[in-house]
């Protein structure tokens, strides 16, 4: 990759990009074939949703806002106050799932959903690395709504499906149990809760030290709950998101 | 932790899932107002899918493990297969050589 500009993310070259196209193509072809409709989101995000999704109490540390540095009043263009920005409604996406959310909120779902998408995330990470930990990055999700039993057995499908492109990415891997990077201490219970139900499984691959390079996230009800997505029978729709980190896999892919 | 729910010192496997029981119904519930203390729980009551216990109660269910056993827990047993119900904790983490006594 093309490193040092930006720093949030490295540039990429026509074939670095085709190298990050070629694997995301594989798994858009994967979310197909389980019957996924395909959707572009924005990368601004409301705050509204982040917040019915309670994103910034879980992550404050990282969530990052489109903010200005001025207001206008009376025709006026207010005078910027350095390190203290005004905050908008609007935020850079943490992730691609929470528009799905927000598109299908207030409904009643017929039968089964699987929407899936590119995006462009922001995340406001400490320390970065091209192709470990990046400012901004891009991301495939497959955002899967539907009942417990068919969430079950569409993640034991999920499983497969990754360490299939990861055998064939040469990037084979190993599911291990993990935990979200809540911001802590105030949410050690719900990262305990997370290991100890199993919620989110990660394939780590062993050539960068366990490098996470795809995550199931089972989230039960949650969403459909915050979001009122139910099923015909009334209850909260059941969620599950597969994400996989595109500018991981490119950048230690063979 | 506050005193009102430091776990009892046992003797015995069946004693430390009676306190832990106890713990549960008791300061565990004063404390976390989620819990339902008209619910009966024995030794075999799944704790997580019920709801007896959640993500405020695992910080203190975990607290009254390690403070019992003098054990911290590794992260590689939290894990349903020893926490999903209080017979699973008392099999899994306690040990007569390393019951404490006040």
């Amino acid at each position: 990759m093309t490193a040092g500009y930006p720093r949030s993310a490295p540039a990429r070259s026509r074939d670095e990009l085709n190298t990050l196209d070629r694997i995301d193509a594989r798994v858009r072809d994967l979310a197909v074939s389980i019957g996924a409709r395909e959707m572009q989101y924005p990368a601004l995000i409301a705050r509204e949703v982040l917040e019915r999704a309670e994103y910034p109490q879980a992550f404050p540390h990282l969530l990052m806002s489109a903010s200005r540095i001025a207001l206008v009043e009376d025709g006026d263009i207010g005078q910027p106050v350095p390190g203290d920005p005004v905050m908008t409604d609007w935020c850079l996406s943490p992730a691609v799932c929470y528009h799905t959310y927000a598109q299908l909120a207030r409904r009643v779902l017929e039968a089964p959903v699987v929407i899936t998408a590119r995006g462009r995330c922001f995340r406001a990470e400490r320390e970065s690395a091209p192709g470990v930990r990046q400012i901004e990055f891009e991301m495939r999700e497959i955002v899967l709504l539907g009942a417990p039993a068919w969430i079950d057995a569409s993640a034991e499908m999920a499983r497969l499906a990754i360490e299939t492109v990861g055998g064939e990415s040469g990037l084979s891997g190993d599911w291990e149990v993990a935990e979200d990077p809540f911001f802590l201490p105030a949410a050690a219970g719900k990262a305990l809760m997370q290991r100890l139900l199993k919620v989110k499984l990660e394939y780590q691959w062993p050539g960068a030290g366990g490098l996470a390079l795809a995550s199931i996230n089972r989230h039960g009800p949650f969403f459909g709950q915050r979001f009122d997505i139910a099923t015909p029978d009334g209850a909260p729709v059941h969620t599950m998101c597969i994400a996989v980190g595109l500018d991981r896999w490119a950048h230690h892919a063979p | 932790m506050s005193d009102s729910i430091a776990p009892a010192h046992a003797g015995t496997r069946e004693a430390f899932a009676a306190a832990l029981i106890a713990f549960i119904r008791g300061p565990l519930f004063a404390r976390h107002g989620a819990a339902r203390p008209s619910m009966d729980i024995d030794a075999s009551t799944p704790l997580f899918e019920t709801g007896i216990i959640d993500s405020l109660g695992i910080i203190d269910l975990l607290a009254f493990v390690e403070t019992a056993t003098g054990r911290p827990v590794p992260m590689r047993r939290v894990d349903m297969r020893f926490f999903g119900t209080v017979d699973r904790i008392s099999r899994a983490f306690w040990k007569e050589q390393e019951t404490h006594q006040p």
